[in-house]
């Protein structure tokens, strides 16, 4: 399957998923006013991909801002990368990179990590 | 406005009139540059520029259906938003027209968030988070939970009645030094 790869704006973040070798990446501003528009190719990327995963998929989310309609997309997007958990064998984990001193943005994590119940990795990054 | 009792209070960014994307996106454009012009660390940079998405966001798109029988769309769909700070807090304004049939909702949601202390506030997030209705209006019904969660501080409002149709609603979130 084809690769997504998005480029990233002032309202909305860049998105490099690789089917090739399971690395997935998000990262940027999230704050569109319609989330829908942005995250639905990214949503029917991922089903599409469940369908046929690699041994192991690592989601990188590194995101600067984020707006509250994005919030919930964000959560569909692990959704469906817990869909992918379904073929056997399989691994995946979230590497959650928030800047340093960034204590809102990991927490925003750790809240996403209780909802979905998903492997999260924390990596601060120094500025 | 009782926040602005205070002589000591400076603007730093002030808008009035019509409010959409492209007003929002200049705006934040223009708090992020003096904001960094004002060496504000970048975790309070950071967190100003998150309340001010989810405030401008939220007056847009409230204010764009907004219309009221009797009155001039364009006149009741303008605002006022402000960015000012004192010797304590910076202050994140936004002022606009409500219809009088939202008030008790607004009310209720603001009153509800103020009451909560973080750790309930953080439940509460997560719940309203999971669960999978988004707002009438396309909202994630998650604005006022995320605001007082970046603040930390209660939410300040006050509605003005205007008539028995519309009232002005002034809200106010602070950030402290």
């Amino acid at each position: 399957m084809d690769n997504l790869i998005i480029e990233g704006t002032k309202q909305s973040p860049s998105v490099n998923f690789n089917a090739a070798n399971g690395k997935l990446e998000l990262s940027g501003r999230s704050i569109p006013e319609n989330s829908f528009e942005f995250y639905n190719p990214l949503l029917e990327w991922l089903g599409e991909y469940a369908k046929a995963p690699k041994d192991e998929t690592v989601l990188k989310v590194y995101l600067e801002y984020f707006n509250t309609s994005s919030s919930k997309y964000i959560l569909e997007v692990l959704k469906k990368l817990k869909e992918v958990l379904k073929a056997e064998g399989v691994k995946v984990k979230v590497d959650w990179c928030y800047d340093e001193d960034d204590e809102e943005m990991m927490e925003t994590g750790e809240d996403y990590e209780d909802v979905t119940g998903l492997e999260f990795d924390y990596h601060e990054i120094e500025e | 406005m009782n926040v602005m009792v205070s002589q000591k209070i400076k603007t730093i960014l002030r808008h009035q009139g019509a409010i959409n994307g492209p007003i929002i996106s200049e705006l934040l454009d223009d708090l992020d540059f003096k904001c960094i012009n004002r060496d504000i660390s970048d975790v309070k940079r950071k967190k100003i520029f998150n309340l001010a998405v989810e405030m401008y966001q939220n007056l847009y798109q409230y204010t764009r259906d907004l219309s009221v029988q009797g009155y001039d769309d364009q006149d009741i769909r303008s605002v006022y938003l402000s960015f000012d700070f004192d010797d304590e807090y910076y202050y994140l304004t936004t002022e606009n027209y409500v219809s009088n049939e939202d008030v008790e909702g607004l009310i209720q949601k603001i009153d509800l968030v103020n009451k909560l202390d973080s750790s309930e506030l953080r439940a509460y997030y997560r719940e309203i988070l999971s669960n999978e209705q988004f707002s009438e209006k396309g909202g994630a019904g998650l604005g006022f939970i995320d605001m007082k969660k970046r603040s930390g501080l209660p939410l300040e409002y006050q509605i003005e009645k205007l008539d028995e149709n519309i009232s002005k609603y002034i809200l106010t979130v602070k950030v402290e030094k």
